[in-house]
Parts: C-alpha cells; sequence; structure tokens
C-alpha cells in the first residue's frame, strides 16, 4: 500500500515539475504567439497611420481607451532599413511611444521634444547604427534616434483633446503620425 | 511478495525496481496529463485581468509602474498580449485604478461618490468611469470622464468631482448602468515616479462614499 502511495506521489510530483516548465515556457511564448495582441490588432500595412481611438467602426476597439485622448498607430519594420516615424504634435499634451512586437515599451517622448510642432523619431538597428552612422558626424547630431534590437513593432501616438471640442483637431494631428522608411540619401 | 520464493530474501527497495516498467507504463501518461493541465491552466489564470505582480497601491489607487517600461515581467507582458492593451509609457505618464471606496467597499453604481482633494501635479491629467466590462458607458451627456482643464478649482486650488447616476450640481461624472465600475485617473507628463518607495508621497484624490 506504501509503494502504490509513494509510486504515486512520484507521479504527481513529476507532473507537477513538468506543469512549471510548461507554464513558464507558456508565459514566454504568450506574447509571441498571441494572434490578438496590439501589434496583431492595430499593425499597419501601408506607411500611413490608423485611428484607434476614437470610434472607428468596424475595427477591433482599443481596450480601455482615454476618451479625451486621440491615439493612432502605424507599423515599423526595421529589416530594411531605418525608419522615421513623424507627427505634427501640438496640442496640450501630446505623445509618441514604441513598443515592440512582444510588447515592452522601447521609447518616448513627450510633445516637449518637438520643434515648432513637428516631431521626427529616426528608428533603426544595431547593425545600421553601428556600419553608417556610430562613426559619422550624424552620430552626435541632435536628433531623435531610437537604436533598437527589436526589427517590428508599432509607433503609437496620443493627443490629449483637453475639452471635447478639441477632439476633432486631436484626431487630425493623431492621424498626421507616419512611419516611413528613410530615404537613401540619409539626411538624418 | 516479490522476494518470497527466493533462498534470500530481496530486499524491499530493490523489489520495488520489478514493477517500474509496468508502472511507468501508465504513469508517462498521467505524468503529462498533470503536466498540461497544471502548466497552462496556471498559465491562463495567471494572465487574466490584471498583471499578477508589479502593482503598487496608494490607499484605493493601484498602478502597475514598470508595464510601461523594459523592466516588464513576462507575467505583465503576457497579460498585455491577451487583452492587446497598449499601456502608457513611463515617459508619457501613469494610470491610477480604483476599484473601492475610501473604506474598502467595492465600487457600487447605485450610491453616490465624490472625487476630492488636490489634483494630482502632473501637466494634464484625466479622470475617466469604466463600467464592469471595462468599457465606456452609453450616457445621454456622452461623458465618462473630465480632463485636468474642465474641473473648476476652489480657492485652496482642490478639486470635487461629483459621481452618481443621478445629475448632482458641479462637476458632475455619471457613473455606468452596470453595478461594478472603476475609476482611472491618468497623469500624463508627471515627474512623479510611482516606484514602491516613493507611492506613498503622492497624494492623489480620495474617491470617498458619500450615499448609498
Amino acid at each position: 500500500m506504501g509503494r502504490i502511495l509513494s509510486s504515486f506521489m512520484l507521479t504527481l510530483i513529476a507532473g507537477l515539475l513538468l506543469g512549471a516548465a510548461v507554464h513558464i515556457l507558456t508565459i514566454f511564448a504568450i506574447p509571441h504567439l498571441a494572434e490578438r495582441n496590439a501589434y496583431a490588432r492595430f499593425g499597419t500595412a501601408s506607411g500611413a497611420s490608423d485611428l484607434l481611438f476614437p470610434g472607428t467602426e468596424g475595427r477591433p476597439p482599443l481596450p480601455q481607451p482615454d476618451p479625451a485622448v486621440a491615439v493612432a498607430a502605424c507599423s515599423f519594420d526595421l529589416s530594411k532599413g531605418p525608419m522615421i516615424a513623424s507627427a505634427k504634435l501640438d496640442a496640450s499634451f501630446a505623445s509618441l511611444s514604441v513598443h515592440a512586437r512582444g510588447g515592452e515599451v522601447l521609447y518616448a517622448v513627450t510633445d516637449q521634444a518637438a520643434t515648432r510642432g513637428q516631431v521626427k523619431l529616426t528608428l533603426m538597428s544595431q547593425a545600421y547604427f553601428d556600419e553608417f552612422v556610430a562613426d559619422s558626424e550624424d552620430a552626435t547630431t541632435n536628433v531623435l534616434r531610437l537604436v533598437t534590437a527589436e526589427t517590428r513593432g508599432l509607433v503609437v501616438i496620443r493627443v490629449l483633446a483637453a475639452f471635447p471640442t478639441e477632439m476633432a483637431d486631436a484626431r487630425k494631428a493623431a492621424t498626421s503620425l507616419a512611419c516611413t522608411p528613410q530615404p537613401s540619401e540619409a539626411q538624418l | 511478495m516479490t522476494g518470497a520464493g527466493s533462498l534470500h530474501p530481496v530486499p524491499d527497495s530493490l523489489a520495488a525496481d520489478t514493477s517500474i516498467p509496468v508502472r511507468s507504463f501508465l504513469a508517462l501518461p498521467l505524468i503529462f496529463a498533470i503536466g498540461a493541465a497544471t502548466g497552462l491552466g496556471s498559465a491562463y489564470f495567471v494572465v487574466r485581468g490584471d498583471p499578477a505582480f508589479g502593482a503598487v497601491q496608494a490607499d484605493q489607487w493601484v498602478t502597475w509602474p514598470d508595464l510601461g517600461s523594459i523592466k516588464i515581467d513576462p507575467y505583465a507582458l503576457a497579460t498585455l498580449a491577451r487583452s492587446a492593451r497598449i499601456p502608457l509609457a513611463s515617459g508619457e505618464g501613469f494610470a491610477f485604478t480604483a476599484r473601492t471606496d475610501e473604506a474598502g467597499r467595492p465600487l457600487d453604481s447605485t450610491c453616490r461618490y465624490s472625487l476630492s482633494g488636490h489634483p494630482p501635479r502632473a501637466r494634464a491629467w484625466t479622470l475617466t468611469v469604466y463600467d464592469a466590462h471595462g468599457e465606456l458607458a452609453d450616457n445621454p451627456l456622452q461623458r465618462n470622464g473630465f480632463t485636468s482643464r474642465e474641473l473648476t478649482h476652489s480657492a485652496d486650488g482642490s478639486i470635487s468631482i461629483n459621481l452618481a447616476r443621478e445629475a448632482t450640481a458641479g462637476d458632475w461624472l455619471p457613473l455606468p448602468p452596470t453595478r461594478a465600475f472603476t475609476v482611472v485617473l491618468r497623469l500624463y507628463d508627471t515627474a512623479l515616479s510611482p516606484t514602491a518607495g516613493s507611492i506613498s508621497t503622492i497624494s492623489l484624490p480620495t474617491l470617498k462614499r458619500t450615499a448609498c
């Protein structure tokens, strides 16, 4: 009887150990397998941005939106070279954030980093930076540059409408976001 | 019984060995079943709803300061991936959620509440009410929140917002038809850094139940 019990306990312990391994693997796999994560839902194919809030009929809704903030996003892909995310940030508060495909926040700037109401953020891979930028004069110039190991992700813009009447302008500012490949004659 | 017929009785530990091949034949599927059920089941439960770890609580407000930074933990990342939420980056601001009143009772939209105190230190902030499903409820006023600029400030700079289903005087925020609701306070471009050590120094307004 004791032997049956101890072999059952061994089976149980082995099962639970396997369960722990499955648990850890599952947690790490979810961001890459989730077909409905933010990148999969809100990514764009072209360089233009999509408005995520307010109200875009027939498109997946943005979870827990701030009703006073217009949100738009565009996808970036650095496998073919650097990309430029640009937007007009002219509002009571506006910000640009960069999110990896798996969901990590990589970078954020607010409208206080904008010059003449315009913000331009250059995204590039570490390999591109090392090869073309690190030793050039551009490395020290005053540009907003994000060097990242992530190849794909989302650039998200948030524009606050301090009053409901400002929402139309906030939407316009949000959709001014564009993710475009950097022109080959590198003007950083 | 295994060693009964031999001249030298076989110790129990060795006798047990002879039965292992037969048992493991049955045990392996059982091990896989237990492993799959507990592993997948626990992973599913831990990534539902709010992130499981990293919450920082200040009275009735709770926030997850690492959601918007590279320090985000794998559980929070999995939670975000399931819900498709796009978190505020730490550089943009922080979101604080309240599900209870000042006495720790769950928020109930059949009661009345007031949010009062000094406004949080931020360039801009917003207050939003979500229904039990985490969505913005329809109401005739088309209002689910306030921005810092919309509110009336009293002489000492403090604010006071009434939350109730029926209209009230002053700054009024309608409560949703679902009984449970949550209130989210978002601070944009704030110098505050809600790490575990400094959260108690952040003075956020208090949500009090005034009638029920």
